[in-house]
C-alpha cells in the first residue's frame, strides 16, 4: 500500500499545503492513521480511503498552523489545476530546483547534509561513510536540517499566501 | 474550511493524478515503515496483556488468574514474615530489651561473654606472674650488686 500510493498521497498533500516538508510529514501521518484504523477499513477503494485521510489531515494542519485558509473559490482551484498548465515533469523539476536552492541556504555543515539526503536522496549510512562520520551524528544533522528547511518552507508559504490575498 | 465532500475529493484525486503527480522522496517509505514499527512497539509496551478478538473472555480470565496468583504470592510472603516474627521467643517477664532477641542470638552472646571472662582471668594470671618475675629479678640484681652471691676470700 505504501509503495502503491505514496506518490499520490504525497502529491495530494503537497497540492493542498504547498509545503514540501509538511507534505512529507502529512504523508507519514496518513499512513500511520491508516495503520491504526486498518480494522475499520471495509471498502475496497484503498486509494479514496487514504486520500480522504490525507485531505482531512491537510485541512487540520492548515487550521492548526494558523495558515491563511483557502477560501471556497481557492478550494476549487485546488482540484481544477487553478489554471496552471505546467506539466508534471516541470512541476517536479521546479520542486527539486527549489529544494536544492533552499538546502544551499543552510549554514554548514547542514547545507551539504541536506543536499546529500534530501536532494540526492542518499541514505544516512552512505553519507556517514562518505564523510567519515558517525551515523548518529549524521542522523542528528539530518533532523536539524529538516527542521530548518521546514521553517524556511513555512515562511515561504506564509509570504506566498499574503501576496495571494493582497494581490 | 470544512472537510472535502466525496465529489470534491474525487475531483482532487483526478486532478492530482492527471496534472500534479510528484515523486515522493526516496526515504519516505522507510520512514513510514519505521514510524509504524515504532508505534507498534509503543502499543505493545502500553498493553502487555493482549486481548484477541475471538478469545476476549479467555484472555480476561487469564489476566484475572494471573492477578490472583500474584496476590497470593504477595500475601504468603507477608504472612511468612509475620510468622517468623511471632515464633521467635519473647520474654515479657524479665522486661529486658534483650528478651526480644531471638534465642540463638541470646546463647551466642552468652558464649561470647563466658569466653571473654576466661580470657580476662588468663590475662590476670599472666599479669601476676609478670609482677612476680619482676620482683624476683629485682631481688637478684640487688643481691648481685651487694655482693651477696660472691664468697669473700
Amino acid at each position: 500500500m505504501i509503495d502503491k500510493y505514496q506518490n499520490l498521497i504525497f502529491s495530494v498533500c503537497y497540492r493542498m499545503t504547498s509545503d514540501y516538508f509538511a507534505a512529507q510529514d502529512l504523508t507519514q501521518e496518513t499512513y500511520l492513521s491508516a495503520f491504526k484504523n486498518i480494522e475499520s477499513y471495509r471498502d475496497d477503494n484503498a486509494k479514496a480511503w487514504l486520500c480522504r485521510i490525507a485531505s482531512n489531515k491537510c485541512i487540520d494542519y492548515l487550521r492548526a498552523n494558523k495558515r491563511v485558509e483557502p477560501t471556497e473559490s481557492e478550494k476549487l482551484d485546488m482540484f481544477t489545476s487553478g489554471g496552471s498548465s505546467t506539466s508534471e515533469e516541470t512541476e517536479d523539476r521546479e520542486l527539486r530546483r527549489q529544494l536544492e536552492a533552499n538546502c544551499r541556504k543552510l549554514k554548514p555543515p547542514y547545507d551539504e547534509i541536506a543536499i546529500a539526503y534530501f536532494y540526492n536522496e542518499r541514505s544516512p549510512g552512505e553519507i556517514a561513510e562518505a564523510r567519515g562520520q558517525n551515523i548518529k551524528t549524521i542522523q542528528t544533522q539530518i533532523y536539524r536540517a529538516r527542521a530548518m528547511l521546514r521553517e524556511m518552507y513555512s515562511d515561504m508559504y506564509q509570504e506566498y499566501r499574503k501576496e495571494a490575498h493582497c494581490g | 474550511m470544512s472537510y472535502m465532500t466525496d465529489d470534491e475529493l474525487n475531483a482532487l484525486i483526478e486532478d492530482v493524478e492527471e496534472n500534479h503527480m510528484l515523486k515522493a522522496p526516496a526515504h519516505l517509505a522507510d520512514e513510514i515503515i519505521a514510524n509504524v514499527a515504532e508505534q507498534e512497539g509503543n502499543d505493545d509496551a502500553k498493553a502487555p496483556i493482549t486481548v484477541t478478538g475471538s478469545g476476549d473472555k479467555t484472555s480476561h480470565k487469564s489476566a484475572k488468574r494471573q492477578l490472583l496468583l500474584y496476590s497470593i504470592e504477595v500475601w504468603t510472603a507477608a504472612a511468612a514474615a509475620i510468622l517468623i516474627m511471632t515464633v521467635s521467643q519473647v520474654s515479657y517477664s524479665t522486661g529486658k530489651t534483650d528478651s526480644l532477641v531471638p534465642k540463638f542470638a541470646t546463647s551466642a552472646s552468652t558464649n561470647i561473654r563466658t569466653n571473654a571472662d576466661k580470657v580476662e582471668s588468663s590475662l590476670d594470671n599472666i599479669r601476676s606472674k609478670r609482677n612476680e618475675l619482676r620482683t624476683n629479678v629485682g631481688t637478684f640484681v640487688d643481691g648481685l650488686l651487694n655482693g651477696e652471691y660472691f664468697t669473700k676470700q
